[in-house]
C-alpha cells in the first residue's frame, strides 16, 4: 500500500509557480565557441591544472582590497584544491561532494553538497570556469563575450536564476591562451578578483600525490 | 379487517414508503455520490492529542493532494524541454492547484524578511558557539570567508554580513531536498547516467474522491505523452503520490464489482430460471434487490456523508441474504404446486424469514455499535437492505407472486436428490473416526494460522506505480515519509519552545544517521525566548565595543563609521520575528503547511521526517507536548486490537442468536441451527492455516456474513421439516447464490476483497453441508 508513502515531506525551496519557460541556451553560441576554441582546445586536453592565484576582494567600504595569495589544482572529474597561503595558510577542497575546508593543517570542516545545493552549484561554476566549459556556464548564465586584436578575450556571465545572485550578479572571465583574470560583482557593487597566473598543463592522468590532495579526510 | 385488506394495506404503505426512498435517492443521492476508496478511511480515528484530530487530518489530506514526479532523460536540456512540456500541461488541465517546476526566485525577499530580524536570528550552530564565548574561532572564520572563495557560497556578501551569522542562519532554514542539486531554474537530481527534473504538484480536491480521480489522471496521462513529445530523445518519468494509487485501487474495485457483477448475475437469473421456470419470481427477486440496496446506499449515504466501496461489497451480499428470501417465499410453492397462492405461503414463510431477520440484524447491531466507523457503514448498510428486503418479500410479495405456469420439475429433483443422498446417509464408527481426524486437523489449522494486521498488506497497488514511487525514492535519496511529530502547546511561542527541545533530539538522530533530515518551523522561525538569547548572545559577544564585529571589521580595514553604522542597526532592531509576521511573509513559504495554528485551546505543529533509517530511534523520543505520529502503525495496531475485540463478539454473538433459538424452540433443536454455522467458522480458519491464506479483519468480517446466513439455513430447514425437500432445495439456492456472489471476489485482486471471498468460499460451502447433516440427525430424531 505504498500509496501512503506518498504522504511526503516537501522541500521548502520551492516557491510559488512561475509564468516563463526555463530558459534555452545561450544566444550567441556560435560567435562564444568560435572565440573561445582555442584556449578552450587546449584546456580541453588538459587533466591536471596547476598555478597560482591572487584572490582580492574590493568592498566599496574598505580603500584597500583584502588580498590573499595562494595556489591552486585543478583536476579535471576531481574538483579544484585551493590552497591559500597569505595572509593565512588554509585549504580548501571543491569536489562535487561539496566542500572540504581546513584551516592552519588543522581539522577539516565539511559542507555535503546534499545538505547545501548552492555549494555545488559555486563548485560546478567554478570548475567550468578553469575549463571554459561553455555548456555548463551556459545553463547557469547568459554568456556574452568579446575578442581584442591582440587574441586577449573576455566572457561575461550573467546569473539566469536569482538563486545564485546573493553570490553575484554578473562576472567576466578574461584570458589569451588561458584563463587570466575571473571577476565576480555581487549586488552591492563588492567585486572579487581572482588573479591567475604560471599556469601548468598536464594532459597524464594525476598522479597519486595530486590525487590525495583530493581524497576524503580519514573519520 | 380481513386478512386480505391486510394484505393490501401493507402493500400500499409499504410500496408507498418504497416510492418516497426512490425520489430522496434521486433527487438528493443520486446528483451526488461519492464512493470511498481509503481504505484509513473505514478504521477508527487514531487517538491523538484532545482535538487535534481535524488539524492533522487536514494536514494529511494536504500531503495526500501532493505529487512528485521526475522527468529524466540523458541530456539535461531534453529533461528539462520535456519537464517544461509536462509542467505546462498540468496547468492547463486546471486539475492543479499548484504544479511546480522552476526554484522560486523569491530567495532575496526571503533574505530580506530575516534581515530587518538579524538582530535576533542565529543558526543553531553559531548559538552553542557564541554560548562558550570563545569567539576567536568565530573571528577566524569570518575573516577566512572575507579572503577565500568560500565566502562566494554565502548567501550575503562580506559587507552585508561581515561576521556571517546571517548567512548562516539563512542557510540553515533553507530545506535541503534530498540528493537535488540547482541547474539554472531548476532542480536537478542525477542517477544511472540520467537527468530528472523535479515537477512538484499539489492536485484540487480529496485524492480519494473520484471527482479529482477523474480530472487529475488523465491531466497526468496527457502530461506523460506531451513529456515524451517535447524532445526526440527518450524520456523516462516517475511520479510519486496518492492519487494515483488511490485511482488504480478504485479503477480495479470498480473493474471487479463490474466483472463480477455481471457474471453473477447472469449466474443468478439462470438459477432462478432454471428451478422456477418464469420471469416473475427473477424479476421481483431483482426489485427487491435494487430497492434494498437503494436503500442501503441512501441511508448510508446520509449517516456517513458517503460509501465506502467496503459497505458496497458487503452490500453485494444483500444478494445473499435478499435473494435466500425471494427464493425461501418462492420455494414455498413446491411445498403444494397445485393450489398454492402467495397469500398463503405468507404464514408458511413469513416467521421463518422474520426469525432469519433478527438473528442477522443481532450480529450487524453489535458491529454497528463498535466504534468503528468502517463497521457501523457495513452494518447499517447490511442492516438497512435486510430489513427492506424482508418487507419487500413480506409485504410486495403476497400481492405480487401471484403463480402462473408449471413449475419445472428440476428443482424438486435436485432437492429429492440431495435429501436421498441425506436418507441414506448413516453416522458409522468409520465415519465418527473420520470426523475425529478432521476435526483435530482443524484445531491444528486454527493454531498454524497466519495473523496478518498489517494495513500495507491489505491494500495493494500496481506493480509499476509502486516500481514509480521506488524510483522517486532511489534518485531523491531521500525517502518520502508519513511518520512526523505532532508538537502541542498552550500558546504559539509554547509550541516553538517545544519544537525547539524536540530538534535538539531530532539533530542527535540526524548526526547518529538514524534519520536523514528534518524540516520544522522553529528553523525559520525561533521561539520568542530563544531570539531574545539570541539577542542577548549578540550583544554581549559581537556588538559590544571591543568584541567580535570590531575585531573583524577592524581586521579587514573597515573605517570606524562603517563599524558603527551597523552597532547602529543592530542597536535600532528592537522586534523580534513573530509567528504572523512569519506566516504572513514570504519567508515562510514551503514551511507554512508544517504550522497548524491554533486548535481549540491549543497550537499545534507538525515536524516532518525525511529518510527515516531508524524507526525504534524515533520511538525514544520522549518530551511532553511532542507525538510521533506513525499513521501505518498506529492503523495496523487498531487493526489487531479490532480483530481480536471481534472475535471475542463474534462468540458473544453466537451466544446471544443462540439464546434467541432457544427460547423458540429448546436448546437441541437451537444447538442443531447453530453449531453447522460455528463449526463452517471453525472449519474455514483450519483450513486458511493449511493453505497459508492469511486471517486479518476482513475475514472475521466475512464470518459475519457466515453468522447470518448460515443460521439461516438452520432456521429453514428446521422451519420446512414437514416438507423437507422444499426446504432443502431453497437452502441450497441460497448457498448457490452466496457462493456465485462471493466465490468470485476470491478472484481479486483487491487482497482484502479476496480476504472476503476466499472466507465465504469455504464457510458458505461448509455451512450449507453441515445444514444439512445437522437437519438429517433432526430428521431421524423427528421421523
Amino acid at each position: 500500500m505504498s500509496w501512503l508513502a506518498a504522504l511526503t515531506v516537501m522541500p521548502s525551496a520551492w516557491g510559488a509557480p512561475g509564468g516563463e519557460t526555463p530558459a534555452h541556451p545561450m544566444t550567441d553560441e556560435v560567435d562564444l565557441h568560435s572565440l573561445l576554441s582555442r584556449p578552450a582546445a587546449k584546456l580541453r586536453m588538459a587533466q591536471v591544472l596547476q598555478g597560482q592565484f591572487r584572490h582580492s576582494r574590493h568592498l566599496r567600504e574598505i580603500p584597500q582590497p583584502l588580498v590573499a595569495l595562494g595556489e591552486f589544482t585543478f583536476v579535471r572529474d576531481l574538483g579544484v584544491y585551493w590552497h591559500t597561503r597569505q595572509p593565512f595558510d588554509s585549504v580548501i577542497v571543491l569536489t562535487n561532494a561539496g566542500l572540504a575546508q581546513s584551516d592552519d593543517g588543522g581539522p577539516v570542516q565539511r559542507i555535503s553538497a546534499d545538505e547545501q545545493p548552492a555549494v555545488r552549484l559555486i563548485t560546478s561554476i567554478f570548475m567550468a570556469l578553469f575549463t571554459l566549459d561553455t555548456r555548463t556556464l551556459g545553463r547557469h548564465f547568459h554568456i556574452s563575450g568579446a575578442v581584442n586584436d591582440r587574441n586577449r578575450w573576455f566572457i561575461g556571465l550573467k546569473p539566469r536564476a536569482d538563486g545564485i545572485a546573493g553570490a553575484f550578479s554578473q562576472a567576466t572571465v578574461a584570458g589569451a591562451d588561458e584563463v587570466e583574470q575571473i571577476v565576480l560583482t555581487d549586488a552591492q557593487g563588492d567585486r572579487t578578483v581572482i588573479d591567475l597566473t604560471g599556469i601548468r598543463y598536464s594532459s597524464d592522468v594525476p598522479g597519486a600525490e595530486v590525487r590525495a590532495l583530493f581524497a576524503p579526510p580519514r573519520p | 379487517m380481513t386478512p386480505g385488506a391486510m394484505l393490501r394495506l401493507r402493500f400500499i404503505g409499504w410500496s408507498a414508503s418504497m416510492l418516497a426512498m426512490l425520489a430522496v435517492f434521486a433527487l438528493f443521492v443520486l446528483p451526488n455520490p461519492r464512493v470511498e476508496t481509503d481504505i484509513l478511511a473505514l478504521l477508527p480515528q487514531t487517538q491523538t492529542d484532545r482535538g487535534f484530530d481535524a488539524p492533522l487530518e487536514e494536514f494529511s489530506a494536504q500531503l495526500a493532494r501532493k505529487q512528485i514526479f521526475l522527468i529524466g532523460s540523458e541530456r539535461l536540456e531534453d529533461a528539462k524541454l520535456a519537464a517544461a512540456a509536462f509542467a505546462h500541461a498540468l496547468e492547463t488541465s486546471g486539475a492543479f492547484a499548484q504544479v511546480q517546476s522552476r526554484l522560486d526566485s523569491d530567495l532575496a525577499q526571503r533574505a530580506a524578511v530575516y534581515l530587518a530580524h538579524r538582530a535576533y536570528l542565529l543558526s543553531p550552530k553559531d548559538r552553542r558557539a557564541l554560548e562558550t564565548g570563545v569567539t576567536e574561532p568565530l573571528v577566524k572564520r569570518a575573516l577566512r570567508a572575507a579572503y577565500t572563495p568560500t565566502g562566494l557560497m554565502q548567501p550575503l556578501g562580506v559587507a552585508e554580513d561581515p561576521l556571517g551569522f546571517t548567512s548562516h542562519f539563512l542557510r540553515a532554514t533553507a530545506g535541503a531536498f534530498g540528493n537535488t542539486r540547482v541547474e539554472g531554474e531548476v532542480l536537478v537530481a542525477a542517477r544511472d547516467g540520467l537527468e530528472f527534473v523535479l515537477v512538484l504538484t499539489e492536485n484540487e480536491g480529496h485524492p480519494f474522491a473520484s471527482s479529482t480521480q477523474e480530472r487529475v489522471v488523465p491531466a497526468i496521462a496527457h502530461a506523460r505523452r506531451a513529456a515524451s513529445l517535447a524532445t526526440n530523445r527518450p524520456v523516462e518519468i516517475a511520479g510519486s503520490g496518492a492519487i494515483q494509487h488511490a485511482s488504480a485501487a478504485a479503477e480495479r474495485a470498480k473493474r471487479e464489482v463490474t466483472i463480477f457483477g455481471s457474471i453473477e448475475s447472469i449466474a443468478v437469473v439462470l438459477l432462478l430460471l432454471l428451478v422456477f421456470g418464469s420471469m416473475r419470481p427473477l424479476l421481483l427477486g431483482l426489485l427487491t434487490l435494487a430497492l434494498a440496496i437503494t436503500a442501503a446506499y441512501t441511508v448510508v449515504h446520509f449517516v456517513f456523508g458517503g460509501v465506502h466501496i467496503l459497505a458496497l461489497v458487503f452490500g453485494s451480499s444483500l444478494i445473499g441474504s435478499v435473494i435466500d428470501y425471494s427464493i425461501h417465499f418462492f420455494a414455498d410453492r413446491f411445498r403444494d404446486p397445485g393450489h398454492w397462492t402467495p397469500a398463503a405461503a405468507l404464514p408458511h414463510v413469513g416467521p421463518a424469514i422474520l426469525l432469519g431477520l433478527t438473528t442477522t440484524l443481532v450480529g450487524y447491531l453489535v458491529l454497528a455499535a463498535v466504534p468503528f466507523p468502517g463497521l457501523a457503514q457495513i452494518a447499517v448498510f447490511c442492516m438497512t437492505g435486510l430489513i427492506v428486503g424482508c418487507g419487500c418479500v413480506l409485504c410486495l410479495y403476497p400481492v405480487l407472486a401471484n403463480a402462473r405456469g408449471r413449475l419445472p420439475g428440476f428443482g424438486p429433483v435436485v432437492g429429492q436428490a440431495l435429501d436421498g443422498a441425506l436418507h441414506n446417509w448413516r453416522w458409522s464408527r468409520h465415519r465418527f473416526i473420520v470426523l475425529a481426524v478432521l476435526a483435530i486437523s482443524v484445531a491444528l489449522g486454527i493454531a498454524r494460522v497466519r495473523i496478518q494486521d498489517d494495513v500495507k498488506a491489505l491494500q495493494q497497488s500496481p506493480a509499476q506505480l509502486v516500481s514509480e514511487e521506488q524510483r522517486v525514492r532511489d534518485v531523491l535519496g531521500s525517502g518520502v515519509e508519513s511518520r512526523f511529530f505532532l508538537v502541542t502547546g498552550d500558546s504559539a511561542q509554547a509550541v516553538l519552545e517545544t519544537e525547539e527541545r524536540l530538534t535538539l533530539s531530532l539533530d542527535e538522530l540526524v548526526n547518529a544517521n538514524s534519520i536523514a533530515s528534518y524540516q520544522a518551523a522553529s528553523n525559520s522561525v525561533p521561539s520568542l525566548g530563544l531570539q531574545r538569547r539570541n539577542h542577548e548572545l549578540l550583544a554581549a559577544h559581537v556588538y559590544a565595543p571591543g568584541a567580535m564585529l570590531d575585531q573583524v571589521m577592524t581586521t579587514l580595514g573597515f573605517p570606524p563609521s562603517a563599524v558603527e553604522r551597523r552597532r547602529a542597526e543592530f542597536a535600532g532592531a528592537v522586534a523580534p520575528l513573530t509567528v504572523e509576521d512569519w506566516l504572513s511573509s514570504p519567508a515562510s513559504l514551503g514551511a507554512r503547511h508544517l504550522w497548524l495554528g491554533q486548535v481549540g485551546t491549543l497550537y499545534g505543529s507538525v515536524v516532518t521526517l525525511g529518510g527515516i533509517v531508524d524507526v525504534s530511534s524515533l520511538k525514544q523520543v520522549q518530551l511532553p507536548g511532542v507525538r510521533l505520529i506513525d499513521r501505518i502503525a498506529q492503523t495496523t495496531e487498531t487493526l489487531a486490537v479490532y480483530r481480536r475485540a471481534m472475535t471475542l463478539l463474534l462468540a458473544a454473538v453466537y451466544a446471544v442468536a443462540g439464546l434467541i433459538l432457544a427460547l423458540r424452540f429448546g436448546w437441541r433443536d437451537a444447538a442443531r441451527m447453530l453449531l453447522p454455522s460455528v463449526a463452517a467458522t471453525l472449519a474455514t480458519v483450519g483450513i486458511f492455516g493449511w493453505l497459508g491464506v492469511p486471517f486479518n479483519l476482513f475475514t472475521l468480517l466475512a464470518l459475519w456474513l457466515v453468522l447470518g446466513l448460515g443460521i439461516d439455513y438452520g432456521i429453514f430447514l428446521r422451519h420446512g421439516r414437514a416438507h423437507r425437500i422444499t426446504a432443502v432445495l431453497s437452502v441450497t439456492m441460497s448457498a448457490c447464490t452466496t457462493l456465485i456472489a462471493f466465490g468470485l471476489l476470491a478472484l481479486s485482486a483487491t487482497p482484502f476483497i479476496r480476504s472476503i471471498g476466499l472466507t465465504l468460499l469455504f464457510a458458505i460451502t461448509l455451512s450449507w453441508l453441515f445444514a444439512l447433516l445437522a437437519s438429517k440427525t433432526e430428521n431421524e430424531i423427528h421421523g
